[in-house]
């Protein structure tokens, strides 16, 4: 099988077994990888209403036929579980040196089931797989296990998986980390580890990823690289990734009214300088780095040596742009190196900065409105007090007073509060929004309340892309749509989530599937993909198929594990005017949600609540979805 | 004028493109154990260095070889693959570990700058990697310090 290595790592922690799976090219074809290939196992395993954090939940690891070549963004995997966060679908995507290595390991991906009766890792070199004893790694944080798994490898080659304290502590937004300085953030699967009690997974691969056609290959990639290159926002250009990181706008955004600030008030802020990638990289900046085959090297890399911020290494890399307004603009934060050491301590506990700097925020105005006392929390907890921060960071890593509540999420912690927290708790399906302002983005606002896995960023389109004209003509986006409007998106919406998923089933970085008007690399990403794989009748109709068949079954998952239908909603805070900026006075009310929401439904060939149908998932080739949402009311 | 492969390591951003562009122009797949370059990280220092052979200009690897098998030429450290046999003195003298063994066909690999061509040159995206003629190669490096002076300078 060109591209793929063509094997699964299959593993039992309460037997201890593991075999190998055969992938098999049909299942490749259909699934491709990533999320497809995740969804595909989660939904045929998993049974209805396990607990996430229970032997029977999977842990899925998934590349695709790209991983272990030089195509750009291609050292990407995506970890898939049922989430400890929402109870339904959840996803996470990394970066990183993990996808290849796995690779030229011999597997497309490793599924985990079971649970370990004492804390292990599992050590895969090549063809020689164990689960070692990993009782002496308990607590420590990734930088530390990684060393010392590296050690027991004997190669320092090795790549790492793991997760830190807050894995172990089963805390509801702990990401997996790799690399130490790369998260699979979203959706708690590090607290679906814990709950296995599997520490990390040590990698280490020396064989090789052979192609169908290495001359065209390399041909599409040259091609796709110069795209890449002139595109504005990655290429050499002064306010681009490679200049400023993903941070490098926080000042336009702020301008835009549409830097999500002080728990989502308001979308513009006067300190946004003081956070950017410009303020980074005049301050404690020390160099950018990149994932395995990447052309931009967004990742920064900060030291603080000492203050009351201190003791920030390069090895944790960087805040990057949803880290800095998490823990920023969100929590009206202004100190450049607290950020930095918020940061690392979220790479080094494993928890995701979104939801960590969600929580966080949500609390300080729990203690503004008087929700949560100093006396609760142990100390004051007022917006912008940068040491009061990392203090309560360090709670919810070790769950300790408050920190447990936090470490639940924003959800079941307002739940928990009740006198109206849940008004201050931005989230969908338990997961916290990403770091876009939704009132200011309302294409997006659309993905935030119906995507499978809760509110993510990396669903569909963010609005400034289809403001103009002829958009992403490909995928029939023409039409410019005004960023403010939910009018005319849902069909929209639903094109570029289907691609989307599509990119996220290779997986490739999103930052490498271009979304600048005139400069879409469609063509060649297929080029690459026929060239790798041999598919030479692969269509861009075809990838969007891919694409709908694997946002459809990670749906249909989603639906199947919700108390009646999928909870599409946005939060009570949407309905509330944004203060201040260029996006003042912006609201999604409740109705202008449920007609967009049926727009959406009727483009997405669902039933009316938003249940995949028979007719659908036949259509897509998922027959044996159908008796999995028996009583949902997908209808026929 | 002969050309050399030059690295400049501050500009390495660890992507190990040149790695897997090696591998590919010399054994038709990706497999970086098989790359005639490797990166070398030292992440405690924020460093990320690419090595790969030299060509030494009065090159031990070449003094060792009993088979002829590496020859000193124009600019190059030639390797002829078929008189090699496989004995790997050559890796023991070398001072820099850029040739390595190809366990499959038991012959040593070492760089050959892809005919005057280098595909690691290629797809290096960040100019970490150039092929220059020898005489200019410390040109760039040089102006970069200059730079820095220039702008301490400016006060």
């Amino acid at each position: 099988m060109n591209g793929y290595a063509g094997r699964l790592l299959r593993v039992d922690l309460s037997s201890g077994k593991t075999w190998v799976e055969s992938l098999g090219e049909d299942r490749a074809r259909r699934y491709l990888g990533g999320r497809g290939l995740g969804a595909q196992i989660l939904m045929d395993e998993v049974p209805k209403g396990c607990d996430p954090l229970g032997p029977e939940n999977r842990f899925i690891l998934a590349m695709g036929p790209l991983a272990g070549t030089f195509a750009p963004g291609s050292g990407r995997y995506v970890i898939v579980g049922k989430s400890p966060a929402t109870g339904v679908f959840g996803e996470a995507y990394t970066g990183g040196f993990v996808a290849h290595e796995l690779k030229y390991a011999g597997y497309d991906g490793i599924v985990v089931q079971g649970k370990a009766s004492e804390m292990v890792y599992l050590a895969v070199a090549n063809d020689r797989v164990e689960i070692r004893p990993a009782s002496h790694l308990a607590g420590l944080g990734t930088l530390e296990t990684e060393g010392k798994i590296k050690e027991e490898m004997e190669d320092l080659e090795t790549r790492i998986v793991s997760i830190g304290l807050a894995g172990e502590k089963r805390v509801r937004f702990a990401c997996v980390m790799n690399d130490t300085d790369r998260a699979a953030g979203r959706t708690g699967l590090g607290a679906v580890m814990g709950a296995k009690n599997l520490k990390a997974i040590a990698i280490r691969g020396t064989g090789r990823v052979t192609l169908a056609d290495p001359k065209a290959f390399r041909d599409h990639t040259l091609a796709n690289l110069v795209k890449i290159r002139k595109n504005p926002w990655l290429g050499d250009t002064p306010a681009g990734a490679r200049s400023l990181g993903t941070a490098g706008g926080v000042e336009d955004l702020s301008s835009m009214g549409i830097l999500p600030t002080r728990n989502w008030e308001t979308g513009s802020w006067e300190y946004a300088d003081r956070i950017s990638g410009t303020a980074l990289r005049n301050t404690i900046l020390i160099g950018h780095r990149a994932c395995q085959a990447c052309p931009v090297g967004c990742t920064r890399v900060v030291r603080v040596a000492d203050g009351p911020f201190g003791g920030v290494r390069p090895e944790y890399g960087g805040p990057e742009y949803e880290t800095v307004a998490s823990f920023g603009s969100l929590c009206q934060n202004r100190n450049i190196q607290s950020i930095a050491l918020l940061n690392q301590k979220c790479n080094a506990y494993g928890l995701d900065t979104i939801s960590a700097g969600s929580a966080i925020a949500f609390a300080m105005e729990c203690f503004e409105k008087g929700l949560l006392t100093e006396k609760e929390i142990g100390f004051r907890l007022e917006w912008g007090d940068a040491a009061a921060m990392v203090r309560l960071l360090d709670m919810i890593a070790r769950r300790e007073g408050v920190g447990d509540l936090l470490a639940e999420g924003a959800k079941r912690a307002a739940a928990k509060i009740g006198r109206g927290a849940a008004e201050l708790a931005v989230e969908v399906k338990g997961l916290e929004f990403g770091m876009h302002e939704a009132r200011g983005k309302k294409g997006l606002a659309l993905s935030y309340a119906t995507s499978p896995r809760g509110a993510t960023h990396m669903e569909g389109f963010h609005d400034p892309s289809v403001a103009m004209p002829d958009a992403w003509p490909e995928l029939g986006i023409v039409e410019a749509m005004d960023r403010f409007t939910l009018e005319g998106k849902p069909q929209a919406v639903r094109l570029a989530e289907d691609y989307t998923s599509f990119i996220n089933s290779l997986p490739i970085c999103s930052f490498m599937c271009l979304t600048v008007a005139g400069l879409h690399n469609t063509e060649e990403i297929s080029g690459m993909l026929a060239a790798a794989t041999g598919w030479k009748d692969i269509t861009l109709e075809e990838e969007m198929a891919i694409g709908e068949r694997a946002y459809n079954l990670a749906r249909a998952f989603t639906v199947r594990e919700s108390d009646g239908t999928a909870d599409d909603r946005l939060p009570p805070k949407l309905s509330r005017s944004l203060q201040g900026g260029a996006s003042k006075d912006q609201v999604i009310t409740d109705k202008d949600l449920k007609v967009a929401l049926q727009g959406y439904y009727r483009a997405r060939g669902w039933s009316e609540n938003g249940t995949p149908t028979e007719a659908k998932l036949k259509a897509l080739g998922l027959e044996g979805v159908v008796p999995q949402l028996a009583g949902k009311g997908g209808g026929r | 004028m002969s050309r050399m492969i030059v690295a400049d390591m501050a500009k390495c951003t660890n992507c190990r493109a040149c790695e897997m562009a090696c591998s590919l122009a010399k054994t038709g797949a990706f497999a970086p154990t098989q790359s005639r370059i490797r990166v070398h990280v030292f992440g405690e220092q924020f460093k990320h260095v690419p090595v790969t052979c030299f060509q030494c200009a009065d090159a031990p690897c070449v003094k060792v070889c009993p088979a002829g098998a590496l020859l000193q030429g124009d600019g190059l450290v030639r390797f002829v693959k078929e008189a090699c046999i496989g004995c790997r003195m050559c890796m023991l003298a070398c001072p820099f570990g850029v040739i390595s063994f190809d366990g499959e066909a038991r012959v040593i690999a070492k760089c050959d700058t892809c005919s005057g061509d280098p595909e690691c040159v290629r797809f290096c995206a960040y100019g970490a990697l150039d092929f220059r003629e020898s005489e200019l190669a410390a040109v760039p490096k040089g102006r970069d310090f200059a730079r820095r002076v220039a702008e301490a300078a400016k006060g």
